[in-house]
């Protein structure tokens, strides 16, 4: 009987032996994280926007308008913009992406008091995951080479001018009154507000701005209103709005201001006098313009942002420069030369037809670049002074980084023969062609037929050995890394080097990016961009595989920041709130 | 819980053993074949038997367990409903040896078989699918729920088990025609299950969670008991 209870007992031991071994099991789920993606947007455009003059532009106001401008948001999810480290960063609704037929537009206005307002329109399509654009803000103070601001101040009498009276606007200086770029305004003039009140003994004086853009150089052009010099919708001659490549030969900007108020028309119109560039290539003729030739005279009013037809003007020779003159009724970008239209002018006005879109689609050939290994390129669109290979006026830029293999596409395919030009981040060409046709080779995106190849040349900047870099983050408490990780914009530049050198390395994609931009063993800054985030990290070695962990244990060789190290505990806490 | 469900179990066990004074001999002279069915944590199948002696028997089995629940679980701020659903097929081939089959005068410890063998899990796989239980909100945009994505995770045991238990056989419930014995067994062992592989695929804006899978292997790494606690009744065809 007692070996019969000690058996029972061995039997109760082992069981709950068992038991044991089997409840000393881990959690399954011990340490395991599941966290939202944080790239939500897979469609985003970058603006690089700086000063003529340098300056921060931190502090500009930035307003979107468009059809879809509701569809943008920051890269925080909110529709609150503001540049940051230079940069302003688009993404659009992942809910409502661009389609083949229906690309995203809008239009992105900056201004800045003493900065000539900006209006660049912005076109996302399917192939556009990740475009970029530069813009130049003009300093009236400090404006770039080629473009030049006066400020005029004209005495009046009961708010109008008092005698005939000729502004000077450019080139230059000049007593002259014919010849150049000049304003004139009749004796009696009167000047009115946007809502069409004319302003009466108020008005003791009016402030006169104006910009002169020297058109025959295409830095000076950066200025150009809309951005590039192909643009989407022009409303033209005919009345109807065609997209197409505007050929300036002429260009200034005008503004008036009194009694505190912007004035925006006259009770006379005023005869604007602009000189022209003597190398211009008449589109009509190919032949250099000369006295006689018939241009077309544009406006753009940033309100509006688009630019309008605004009368027909016979070229003279007045002492020995060729210019147009033409009377105006308001106050905007004058622009005088020719348009011409695009070989898909019609997309100005039909967004959806159900079908694929045309465009230009360029092929990035690049074998040398290693699989997964993407590099910032700025493919630049000329047009051509004899129709051959001479580059003329630059004429349509997009950027944006890229693979071996990858389609970039223009939507608006130039009517006319082309060159094209792809430089590295540093400037330096990876190819150059020309187009004869471009309508020939149109083609809806992704087909096999059509569109250009673009063989790249791999330049010095782009054949250091391949670097990766991989960034981990550790929320404070957490025992490990967060499985998904930030996706951010990041740009280098030497160790020490001034700030306007940084140069986009890419978009790092949770946390690892490849390139073959940096040197190994070199010293570089670094700047990142994460929402409306900027971090700077100075003077780190690059080697082949740079994997770093941002945490709060410094000890264990985590990263939280020399300079600022609070501030950034708090913000790695606030956005791992938001990411787990 | 386990412990108190196995301590029943033996309670179970000794009052059915103190019930032995009401059984018939014939009980004693178990050798020849039997068939059973069986149901427990490994799910449930069929067993036949053959026993050379009143010692020791063969046992072979298949069983089947589908099993699957659903939870909710939280990670950070976000609610996930997650599907849990195990798959364990098997087919087992037990020794099984009364050692106090002649020494005891317990009618239960007479019953007592020391049971080994082996077991291939032709399926031995549990996955797990978790999905948001709720839309996103990222800044002033909401993603609906059905857009995250999902992850899926897959533990896969397949293979060799070898297994080592106690059991208690053909204790009496009925006599059946020409001499048949119906009886009971209950079994408590567990089966040591290979090391798991595990396998964690992700979606849509959840796919970034995939690095999981090691930390998933890692925890999982001691997950190779695969307790078996049963109950099954067997009719026997006993030479007696």
């Amino acid at each position: 009987m007692k070996r019969n209870k000690v058996i029972v007992a061995l039997v109760a031991a082992l069981m709950v032996v068992m038991s044991l071994v089997m409840t000393r099991c881990t959690d399954a789920l011990k340490d395991v994280q599941i966290t939202v993606n944080s790239k939500v947007f897979k469609y985003t455009t970058l603006f690089e926007v700086s000063g003529s003059s340098g300056a921060d532009m931190q502090d500009a106001t930035v307003t979107l308008s468009g059809e879809d401008a509701s569809r943008i948001f920051n890269m925080n999810g909110y529709q609150d913009f503001k540049i940051s480290g230079g940069v302003l960063a688009f993404a659009v609704d992942p809910n409502n992406l661009p389609t083949e037929d229906h690309p995203v537009a809008f239009n992105v206005i900056i201004k800045k008091s003493g900065y000539s307002t900006v209006n660049i329109p912005v076109e996302i399509t399917v192939a556009d995951s990740s475009s970029m654009h530069y813009v130049v803000m003009i300093d009236r103070a400090n404006p770039p080479a080629g473009v030049e601001s006066k400020s005029n101040t004209l005495k009046l009498e009961n708010g109008k001018v008092i005698k005939d009276t000729v502004i000077y606007v450019g080139p230059g200086t000049c007593t002259c009154t014919t010849g150049k770029t000049t304003v004139g305004l009749k004796a009696g003039t009167g000047f009115k507000t946007g809502d069409g009140t004319i302003l009466g003994n108020e008005l003791s004086s009016i402030q006169i701005t104006s910009l002169y853009v020297e058109t025959s150089s295409n830095d000076a052009l950066q200025v150009f209103p809309g951005g590039d010099l192909t643009q989407k919708k022009v409303l033209v001659q005919s009345g109807e709005f065609q997209a197409g490549t505007l050929m300036p030969a002429g260009l200034i900007e005008l503004s008036m201001t009194g009694a505190g108020k912007d004035i925006k028309g006259f009770t006379t119109p005023i005869d604007i006098t602009i000189r022209l560039n003597p190398d211009y290539i008449n589109p009509e003729t190919k032949a250099p313009v000369k006295a006689g030739d018939q241009l077309k005279v544009f406006s753009y009013s940033t309100d509006k942002g688009y630019f309008q037809f605004e009368t027909m003007a016979t070229v003279e020779d007045l002492a020995g420069n060729l210019s147009v003159h033409f009377p105006v009724d308001h106050l905007s970008w004058f622009m005088v030369g020719d348009f011409i239209k695009a070989c898909n002018s019609s997309i100005a006005t039909v967004l959806s037809n159900n079908t694929a879109m045309v465009s230009l689609a360029f092929k990035i050939k690049a074998a040398w670049l290693a699989a997964g290994v993407t590099t910032p390129v700025t493919i630049k669109v000329y047009s051509t002074k004899d129709g051959g290979t001479n580059p003329d006026l630059l004429i349509y830029t997009l950027s944006g980084t890229i693979m071996d293999g990858q389609q970039l596409a223009a939507s608006i395919i130039p009517g006319m023969p082309i060159i094209i030009k792809v430089f590295d981040a540093f400037g330096n060409q990876m190819f150059s062609g020309n187009v004869s046709d471009p309508c020939s080779v149109a083609t809806t995106l992704g087909s096999e037929g059509g569109g250009v190849d673009l063989p790249l040349n791999q330049t010095a900047a782009t054949s250091n050995a391949k670097t990766t870099m991989q960034l981990y983050v550790r929320c404070p408490n957490n025992k490990n890394p967060i499985t998904v990780l930030p996706t951010f914009y990041l740009y280098f530049k030497d160790a020490g080097a001034a700030d306007n050198t940084y140069k986009l390395v890419g978009m790092v994609t949770n946390g690892y990016i490849t390139t073959n931009l940096l040197s190994v063993n070199k010293r570089y800054d670094f700047k990142a961009i994460w929402g409306n985030t900027v971090k700077v990290v100075h003077d780190k070695t690059v080697l082949v595989d740079n994997t770093a962990t941002v945490g709060d244990n410094q000890g264990a060789g985590e990263l939280i920041g020399t300079k600022a190290g609070a501030t950034n505990l708090e913000m790695l806490k606030e956005n791992c709130d938001g990411l787990l | 819980m386990m412990v108190v469900l196995w301590m029943e179990t033996l309670a179970f066990v000794t009052v059915n053993a103190q019930r032995s004074n009401s059984y018939k001999n014939v009980e004693d002279v178990m050798v020849g074949y039997s068939m059973g069915a069986h149901v427990g944590t490994q799910g449930f199948g069929l067993n036949a038997a053959y026993a050379s002696s009143e010692v020791f028997a063969l046992r072979l089995a298949g069983s089947i367990a589908p099993l699957g629940i659903s939870k909710m679980r939280s990670w950070g701020k976000h609610d996930y409903d997650m599907d849990l659903k195990g798959r364990f097929y098997n087919a087992s081939l037990m020794a099984e040896v009364k050692p106090f089959r002649r020494s005891s005068n317990s009618m239960f410890i007479r019953r007592l078989a020391v049971v080994g063998g082996a077991a291939y899990f032709f399926r031995a796989e549990a996955d797990a699918l978790a999905v948001p239980s709720e839309d996103y909100y990222y800044g002033e945009i909401v993603i609906p729920k059905e857009e995250l994505g999902s992850v899926k995770t897959n533990v896969d045991w397949k293979g060799w088990a070898p297994y080592l238990g106690l059991g208690a056989r053909n204790i009496y419930l009925k006599s059946g025609i020409k001499g048949g014995y119906l009886g009971l067994n209950i079994d408590i062992g567990s089966y040591y299950l290979r090391s798991p592989s595990v396998n964690v695929t992700a979606d849509k804006m959840l796919s970034g969670n995939t690095a999981n899978e090691w930390i998933i292997e890692r925890n999982l790494k001691n997950y190779r008991w695969l307790p078996v606690i049963q109950v099954g009744v067997s009719y026997g065809f006993f030479n007696y």
